[in-house]
């Protein structure tokens, strides 16, 4: 046993997300023998801002805002990472989540690194104007460390492609006119007619589904005879199972916010979909049974495709799971007690960090259609993002072979590798 | 109602949620996460152009959200103007 999992197995049971990133951080930095020196320079943020700003209300008084960019690391690409908007918001918060998109990226093999960003604020008490002036003017006071080559922000928790415009089009008044056209890739996420990518909507499941289809290849098992239970139904539940759908898998189970439906039969995705988005959730769907959480979590089927929130794997519900492998759509959705578990009942994991890559990865594309002035066709963007996805698949297939270890550990160690080979490469200034 | 830290805090989905009962940590991402804010939860990257498209429809209906579940295109021929389009 190995030190971090130590303490995986002596520290109590509550534990945030960013707690089990860092303990995965030094399970798989342990095993691989991770350089000491550059464990260093990797355990800390490279820039933290904060920025104090005024903005004026409706009500023509002003309100100050406090808002955060925190930098991880910038070895592989510019920093990358997206922006919330949360009154719970705090730097330990955001600190932790940069660093994740360093993993992140690295993992997938594009030239970005790590950072997050977001502004303590409730959007709910705020009209839409006063939002586009908070967010332009967190894009103002952000200033110059933001910038297409540089810093790339994106959607996050209560953020959209709306607030992507606006930041782009304050970030484009800030440089010099003829430069602005040059600039349009400062932010991703950006509505589809202000440089946008096709495919981003679908981005996060499509690539749920690929890694699904090359794990099938592998267990030489066939899809067409799969059943699947999916938990959460939004955006990433929803397109994994229309797209797990097409390839003749048969969706069982879902639960949502709203409850949890069974039908041995079938549920159709892509009419279920449509109940939802009329109804606000699955409980009430026709031609199903309603299930509680622990029948549902229960449920004999081939694939589960978690893909709502974190720590729904735990010590408690792993046992339960009836499934051959776990594809995780959500991040942090299973813990490290919950990974024991499951390596010790043989039911194979397809960690988050490279499952839910799908986002990432479109995120880069736009980037670059932007850099380049192009527009890349759907298939393009599905073409591409296949062909990123099944070789960071394979790496960390082979990573965890070569390492004996399990799929989330080796997807570290593919990151940790990258990170370290660039750094022996470089060398450290001065 | 339970409160809880994180996302959780602010969501407008909290007090009937069916995952929160099982959840004792604050909640830092959650797909089904909404704050009720108009603004923020009414606006999609969506277009028709970036949809998944359906091999057995033509026209709108190809990627329109109410396919399967339309009473206007009774007869299936391909329709390129429909107000009920989403």
């Amino acid at each position: 046993m190995v030190k971090a999992e130590k303490e995986i197995s002596s520290r109590t049971k509550k534990r945030s997300v960013y707690d089990s990133v860092r303990l995965q951080f030094d399970k798989a930095a342990d095993l691989m023998n991770l350089d000491s020196n550059i464990r260093k320079i990797l355990s800390h943020t490279q820039n933290e801002i904060v920025v104090h700003f005024p903005v004026k209300m409706d009500n023509g008084k002003i309100e100050m805002f406090t808002g955060y960019r925190v930098q991880h690391n910038n070895v592989l690409g510019p920093y990358k990472g997206g922006l919330r908007f949360h009154p719970d918001v705090d730097i330990d918060e955001i600190r932790a989540l940069a660093t994740w998109m360093t993993w992140k990226s690295a993992i997938v093999d594009i030239p970005f690194g790590g950072a997050k960003g977001g502004i303590q604020i409730d959007p709910s008490k705020y009209s839409i104007s006063e939002l586009e002036r908070i967010s332009r003017r967190f894009a103002f006071a952000l200033g110059n460390n933001i910038g297409p080559e540089y810093d790339i922000p994106a959607p996050d928790v209560n953020t959209n492609a709306q607030i992507m415009a606006w930041i782009l089009d304050t970030y484009l008044s800030m440089v010099p006119a003829n430069e602005r056209q040059r600039c349009i890739h400062v932010v991703t996420g950006k509505p589809i007619e202000s440089g946008g990518s096709q495919g981003r909507e679908k981005a996060t499941g499509q690539g749920v589904v690929y890694c699904i289809e090359e794990w099938a290849k592998d267990k030489n098992f066939d899809l067409s005879k799969a059943t699947y239970i999916v938990q959460g139904f939004g955006n990433v539940g929803s397109w994994a199972s229309k797209l797990l759908k097409l390839k003749g898998s048969r969706l069982i189970a879902v639960q949502d916010v709203t409850g949890a439906i069974f039908n041995e039969h079938g549920i159709d995705p892509d009419d279920l979909a449509i109940f939802v988005q009329k109804n606000g959730g699955v409980k009430g769907y026709p031609n199903s049974k309603v299930i509680d959480f622990e029948t549902f979590i229960s449920t004999k089927a081939d694939i589960f495709i978690p893909a709502a929130l974190e720590n729904q794997i735990t010590d408690e519900t792993a046992p339960l799971l009836n499934v051959k492998m776990v594809a995780e759509g959500a991040n942090g959705p299973t813990t490290p007690e919950g990974d024991l578990i499951l390596a010790k009942r043989g039911i194979d994991v397809i960690p988050d960090i490279l499952c839910n890559a799908g986002g990432v990865i479109v995120s880069y594309f736009e980037w670059l259609q932007n850099k380049r002035s192009e527009y890349w066709e759907l298939e393009e963007v599905d073409c591409k993002l296949r062909k990123k996805i099944i070789p960071a698949y394979k790496k960390v297939r082979e990573t965890a072979n070569e390492y004996n270890t399990d799929w989330r550990t080796a997807a570290y160690i593919v990151a940790l590798r990258r990170l370290e080979k660039v750094y022996q490469e470089r060398g450290i200034f001065p | 109602m339970n409160k809880k830290k994180g996302l959780c805090s602010t969501c407008i989905r909290q007090e009937d949620c069916s995952y929160i009962k099982y959840t004792s940590e604050a909640i830092h991402f959650c797909e089904e996460f909404s704050s009720g804010c108009k603004g923020i939860d009414g606006f999609s990257t969506k277009s028709a152009s970036n949809d998944y498209a359906d091999e057995e429809y033509e026209g709108l209906c190809r990627n329109c959200e109410y396919k399967s579940s339309c009473n206007i295109n009774k007869n299936g021929m391909p329709i390129w103007h429909c107000e009920e389009y989403i």
